[in-house]
């Protein structure tokens, strides 16, 4: 058992690299989203030479910004997330992207995009009626 | 004290038994019903009628599997081996407060049942604020958590007055061991009852506009892990107390056999946290923290395994097993009221390695809110401890009804165990894999606009529709078998509590010491959840208002 | 009563004239299976962890 403990111990010492996402406890007014920066015009933006941030916003039912992003292979993303309305998630499938969005947080998580082709970002937390569809994607050159 | 082994049960507390078993089975049938339309409807094969919802049927399902079936068939088992190893019969005032327990719960989960297939109550068994149900819904679940709370002062009641009388003697095992799971459940609902009524009940009349959602989530998931252990230990009651008699052996260790059972009270609860290792809103150190306590709870479990190996050993070495393995062939295996325990023992051998890999801090990020994740909880509480169940009817209805079990009846259970294994072998299977694959759980009919990623993902929703519908069979014939075991011919079965073996250390006393248990086990939950909790309270940023969103 | 409170004895080490019915190697084997069933799944999913980083 105590192979096991220290097996999980090693991995958190190298956990400042590979820790649980939502490192940082970023908190905003779930009501006044559509009013509060960055969330106020979800976007991507180009932030260093093969690095971006993606300020984003969930709701019943898809992801804001509505219009494709499109990185080049290679790029790192920092998505900040928050939900406009009730608990979502925020899932790339094949990657360790994995997040809850809550309403009254800020999601954070970041992830290097090697190879190109079309992720798929879902909502892989119940949220409703249309919770199946609720889905967009990220296009890497 | 001794019972004489076919002492007949008492007849008032076996109504009371029969009561809890039959409701639990009902709840498995419609509850059943429900899953495997679902499986179907996610493996492309039937779409649901107008007025159905999958989200309705799937939060059917899961509060009537994860909470009605269990709750029930585990109080009813537990009122049983009271009554038979704590003077042979309940007190009436224990035997009321059963009663009042049913009452309440089976009101609650009345009116639950009927807003749910009203479509007012779609917020699945976690009810995740703020998605916000009609009121009615969270007074339901109140009553059916207020109702557990008199059963279990009921067990408390009968072993306080046992204690007395027998001049503070260790108890019998059976009901240590029931002690420990309903102080385990009360600790645990505390969280939940919490939430329920301060926060969303008052939110959901509008009498209060907003809800703190992370510190609803924080106190849900206080509630949510124990609840998996409030499941597993009256598994592991059969399968160190009941199993060793079924199997013509001993019981190993009385002392092992206790302590693990206290290591679950003490490391249940401290450790919510790794079902919310991918939230916001928690800081890193108490999500690490709560992991290392959750690795902690593992101990009690090996330590189970190591207990049940040895008492296989044992018993078929006494029997003149020779050779690494050969005490396997000496076990009854031909007999349903073991093996079907058993398959559910072998079974937990993969479910608790998923578990461990669940809890692993960042690993988590591979599997939550995947498929993989509702593979994990079909093999513990849906194999290991239904199967568990199931085996015990066979010996319970006959035991507290005045009835024997017929060899027809027995081959039919193990029939039907085979049926349960092979269905969730390949339902369960499939959702380990498509999980891995990024398959997400609680999701209804989809291809994301035929993205590759889900079309990959087909084949194994089939399968897992497959695996349902043969799981449903084995509903079928288990609803079957228990109708026919309560019109099974007349006479007097035993109600099997295994003895301890001469080999055994003696029990220290100190392992029935409840002040000190229950001190280590408030000042580990404080230690686990104050801080934190201080911080969702006090945090100034406004809650959010209710939706409804199906 | 159920438990007897015979002289105790070490569940694991088997002693001489008891050794046959003390034996418990099959249990040992049968951890040790367990323990590696545990090491193999987990280290599993811990590389595709890696992997997908």
């Amino acid at each position: 058992m105590l192979a096991v403990f220290l097996l999980v111990l090693g991995i958190m010492t190298f956990g400042t690299g590979f820790a649980p996402p939502n490192e940082h406890i970023h908190r905003i007014d779930p009501t006044k989203v559509s009013e509060t920066p960055p969330f106020d015009k979800p976007q991507l933006t180009k932030i260093g030479e093969n690095e971006y941030k993606a300020a984003m916003v969930a709701y019943a039912f898809g992801y804001d910004p509505a219009e494709q992003m499109e990185i080049p292979a290679g790029a790192t993303v920092h998505f900040e997330i928050t939900s406009s309305d009730v608990v979502h998630g925020f899932q790339i499938p094949g990657t360790n992207v994995n997040v809850m969005v809550t309403p009254g947080e800020i999601s954070h998580v970041s992830h290097t995009f090697e190879k190109p082709g079309e992720y798929l970002i879902l909502c892989n937390e119940y949220c409703g009626i249309a919770h199946e569809m609720m889905k967009t994607t990220i296009v890497v050159k | 004290m001794t019972d004489s082994k076919l002492s007949t049960f008492d007849r008032k507390d076996g109504s009371l038994v029969i009561a809890h078993v039959l409701f639990a089975f009902g709840a498995l049938l419609i509850g059943g019903i429900a899953g495997m339309l679902q499986g179907m409807v996610k493996g492309g094969t039937i779409t649901l009628p107008a007025g159905i919802g999958y989200y309705e049927l799937l939060t059917a399902h899961g509060v009537l599997m994860a909470l009605i079936f269990t709750t029930y068939f585990i109080i009813g088992f537990l009122y049983s081996g009271v009554s038979k190893t704590l003077g042979g019969s309940l007190l009436p005032i224990a035997r009321k407060l059963g009663w009042w327990g049913y009452l309440l719960m089976s009101a609650g989960t009345l009116i639950g049942v009927v807003v749910i297939l009203l479509g007012k109550a779609s917020v699945l068994y976690t009810f995740y604020a703020p998605m916000k149900a009609s009121p009615w819904f969270y007074i339901a679940l109140a009553l059916v958590v207020i109702g557990s709370w008199l059963s279990g002062y009921g067990i408390f009641y009968q072993y306080r007055k046992w204690r007395k009388t027998n001049n503070g003697k260790l108890s019998p095992l059976f009901a240590f061991m029931s002690v420990i799971t309903m102080l385990l459940w009360q600790i645990a609902t505390i969280g939940v009852a919490l939430e329920v009524v301060v926060q969303l009940i008052p939110w959901s009349f509008g009498w209060v506009e907003t809800v703190n959602v992370v510190l609803s989530r924080t106190l849900f998931w206080f509630f949510g892990h124990p609840l998996v252990y409030f499941w597993l230990l009256p598994a592991y009651i059969c399968w160190y107390v009941v199993i060793p008699k079924i199997i013509g052996g001993k019981i190993f260790s009385d002392a092992l056999a206790r302590l693990s059972f206290v290591l679950f009270l003490l490391f249940s609860i401290p450790v919510g946290f790794h079902h919310q290792l991918m939230e916001p809103g928690i800081s890193h150190f108490w999500k690490y923290l709560q992991v290392v306590l959750t690795f902690m709870v593992v101990i009690p479990s090996l330590m189970t395994a190591f207990s049940l190996f040895a008492t296989f050993e044992q018993s078929g070495r006494a029997k003149g097993a020779k050779g690494l393995f050969g005490w396997v062939k000496f076990l009854p295996w031909k007999d349903v009221r073991f093996f079907a325990p058993f398959m559910g023992m072998l079974i937990f051998i993969p479910a608790g390695a998923g578990g461990l890999i669940n809890a692993s801090n960042q690993m988590n990020a591979v599997v939550h809110n995947t498929l993989w994740v509702t593979g994990h909880f079909h093999l513990t509480v849906a194999t290991s401890v239904a199967l568990t169940f199931f085996g015990i009817t066979y010996w319970l209805i006959p035991a507290v009804a005045g009835r024997v079990l017929t060899p027809r009846l027995n081959k039919l259970g193990i029939v039907q165990t085979i049926i349960w294994v092979v269905g969730m072998f390949i339902m369960s299977g499939g959702m380990h894999i498509v999980g891995l694959l990024g398959s997400p759980r609680r999701t209804a009919y989809n291809t994301y606009d035929d993205h590759p990623d889900a079309i990959l993902w087909m084949p194994y929703h089939v399968a897992m529709a497959v695996g349902g519908i043969i799981l449903f069979v084995g509903v079928l014939l288990l609803i079957y078998n228990v109708v026919a075991l309560l019109k099974a011919p007349k006479g007097e079965t035993e109600y099997p509590l295994g003895e301890v073996s001469e080999h055994a250390e003696p029990t220290p006393k100190y392992l029935e010491n409840w002040k000190l248990w229950l001190t280590v086990t408030v000042v580990l939950i404080l230690v686990a959840y104050t801080i934190p909790f201080i911080d969702l309270i006090g945090n100034t940023t406004p809650g959010s208002p209710g939706y409804v969103t199906w | 009563m159920h438990e007897d409170r015979s002289a105790s004895k070490s569940h694991g080490a088997p002693s001489a004239p008891e050794a046959k019915e003390q034996s418990l190697k099959g249990t040992f084997a049968s951890v040790m299976l367990l323990g590696a069933f545990l090491a193999a799944t987990w280290i599993g999913v811990f590389i595709l962890f890696v992997a997908r980083d």
